[in-house]
């Protein structure tokens, strides 16, 4: 008889030969569906989206559902997180919003341009600290709710033979001071105080990179999301993400290795442009993880031979298109991309209003097209 | 029903375009108008203000998130086609957007769209930063528009001004280009032009939009 833990350790091996840019048994199929599997479950978004325990029930009860998946890439949701990434305030359903709308970033200027000198003369750590409790609401006092469910949600996942696959994330300075700054301000900032911007990114790396080993350390995920948002090549000039950008994430997702973590770039909009840069990276250790934006067939002419690639069925053909066009575009990802080196998966997160059916033909497309 | 897709860079002046070309639509020429917003950040339009003027106004989401939204804009026009058979829906895309994006989407799951025209609002008052940091944002927006409306023109000298002109037009060379300060109110040229139907001119370009939008998922035609 087959048990959860085979099946646990059959997926997660599929996963990482996918990674190791060799050829599994079948395409490994990983998604990710916060506000959807609430929807998809009948459970109310304030609910969900503040109970990390909860969460985890409904995205394992989701997509079990809906198919036979490998993995999920995260264990649980927790609003309060999407503070820590962008240094804004939220707005959350059931206190700002409808109990079931979608969250929302409220991306206004909560960093000043004097916060830069702190960071720099201080340290990044007495900044985020004080900036958590001053201007994001004690946020500091609401995190540990999430960081103690973790490792429970990751258990049931694997007691059900699925693949915990990256419940932890980090990013860069570039995308926090953009969130706290606000978008046209920090652009402003990269315009008339360049160094001084540098010289703050600089000083905050070091500590981001210190806590991502030590969540590392502490979390032992199979991987972590190093996401990029506002960071993507679509946006800045070469010239300053060369400076600004790049740098920083070299460094992250080398500490993220050497941790034994593979680092899975999620990367939203379009980073075309750049791909050679990630070349840089370390080979075989990497997951690029384009949203739909980026073209995910030249990522695989350049990468094909150095990072595996997961996606990235998108988000409006989940919502919008049917079952047939859904299992067409899966069979050219699996096709075309894979078979080995690939992971199938939505572009970035699947939408609250994707069609279950929808969803359901995309997981089954590996079985039917991934062999 | 006509859809006018509003692009440009976060305070670049789309909301103050938009609340007047939507009044002048609907006091001048009575057309029954939806403003559908989809702004990132602190600047938006002012639902109450414009709930007071009678036009319908619905928001969708921003922030972070707008990669799980690729398909609400489209889902939203579908759903004010339905309940309130508009004359025009004007959509404030968010200031991150590229309208191909969004066009994308909304040519090949929109219902009963007859038309499409896309303005960007070019803020020459920070042409120079923009142009310098965000280069590929600035001018992807200016590419993939009908009209450019080069904003804030009362905060620049003449010669910048015609120097923005002269390079969105060589960015850009079928695009309708118009200087303007939209704060002290449009040119009526602009507002005749949208405030007429229009259908026949702009259901050419949608067609051609329609030609030229690449399918769902990029390619490598290489």
């Amino acid at each position: 008889m087959t048990t959860a833990n085979d099946l646990y350790e059959e997926r997660l091996e599929r996963i990482l030969t996918a990674v190791r840019l060799e050829r599994p048994d079948r395409v490994p199929v990983v998604p990710l569906g916060d506000s959807f599997c609430a929807r998809h479950q009948g459970v109310k978004l304030s609910e969900f989206c503040t109970n990390p325990e909860l969460s985890n029930q409904v995205m394992l009860k989701c997509f079990m559902e809906l198919g036979e998946v490998d993995g999920i890439q995260h264990t649980n949701f927790y609003v309060h997180n999407l503070s820590t990434a962008w240094l804004s305030r939220l707005k959350i359903p059931g206190r700002d919003l409808p109990e079931d709308e979608l969250w929302q970033v409220d991306e206004v200027e909560l960093m000043s341009e004097s916060d830069y000198d702190a960071i720099i003369n201080d340290g990044f750590r007495p900044f985020i600290e004080r900036f958590y409790l001053e201007r994001l609401d004690n946020l500091g006092e609401k995190l540990p709710v999430f960081f103690m469910s973790v490792p429970s949600a990751m258990q049931a996942m694997k007691d059900h033979g699925i693949v915990p696959f990256s419940p932890a994330i980090v990013t860069i300075p570039y995308e926090l001071f953009c969130g706290g700054r606000s978008m046209h301000q920090f652009l402003r900032d990269l315009y008339r105080i360049p160094d001084k911007v540098q010289a703050a990114m600089d000083v905050a790396i070091r500590d981001m990179i210190e806590d991502a080993r030590m969540m590392c350390g502490m979390i032992k995920p199979i991987a972590a999301w190093v996401g990029g948002w506002r960071a993507a090549s679509e946006f800045i000039s070469p010239r300053h993400w060369q400076r600004f950008v790049f740098p920083y994430y070299k460094q992250m997702v080398e500490a993220v290795v050497e941790e034994g973590v593979i680092a899975v770039l999620h990367f939203d909009s379009d980073w075309t442009r750049d791909l050679e840069y990630l070349r840089e990276l370390p080979a075989k250790r990497i997951v690029f993880s384009p949203d739909g934006s980026t073209d995910i067939f030249k990522a695989k002419q350049v990468l094909g031979d150095h990072a595996c690639i997961m996606g990235d069925v998108p988000a409006s053909l989940l919502s919008l298109g049917t079952v047939e066009k859904v299992e067409e575009y899966c069979k050219r990802l699996i096709e075309e991309i894979g078979p080995a080196g690939f992971i199938l998966a939505q572009g970035c997160d699947i939408p609250p209003n994707a069609r279950p059916e929808n969803v359901a033909a995309m997981i089954a497309s590996v079985k039917k097209f991934g062999a | 029903m006509r859809i006018i897709l509003v692009c440009g860079f976060l305070g670049s002046g789309k909301t103050t375009m938009i609340r007047e070309l939507a009044a002048h639509m609907v006091r001048a020429k009575g057309r029954r108008v939806v403003i559908l917003e989809n702004e990132v950040g602190e600047v938006g339009i002012d639902d109450l203000f414009l709930a007071g003027e009678g036009f319908q106004v619905k928001g969708i989401l921003g922030g972070c998130i707008c990669c799980q939204l690729t398909g609400e804009v489209t889902a939203a026009v579908n759903e004010i086609g339905r309940e309130f058979s508009p004359d025009a829906v004007v959509i404030e895309a968010t200031g991150v957007a590229r309208p191909g994006s969004i066009l994308k989407v909304l040519l090949k799951y929109g219902e009963g769209i007859e038309a499409v025209t896309v303005v960007d609002m070019v803020d020459a008052g920070r042409w120079e930063m923009l142009s310098e940091v965000v280069p590929g944002l600035i001018l992807g927006q200016i590419s993939e528009s009908d009209v450019v409306l080069v904003n804030k023109i009362d905060e620049c000298e003449d010669e910048l001004v015609e120097n923005i002109r002269a390079l969105v037009a060589a960015e850009n060379p079928a695009a309708r280009i118009y200087a303007v300060s939209a704060a002290q109110g449009l040119p009526s040229a602009i507002l005749e032009e949208f405030g007429e139907g229009g259908e026949q001119e702009v259901s050419c370009a949608l067609s051609e939009k329609e030609k030229s939008t690449p399918e769902e998922g990029a390619s490598c035609d290489a």
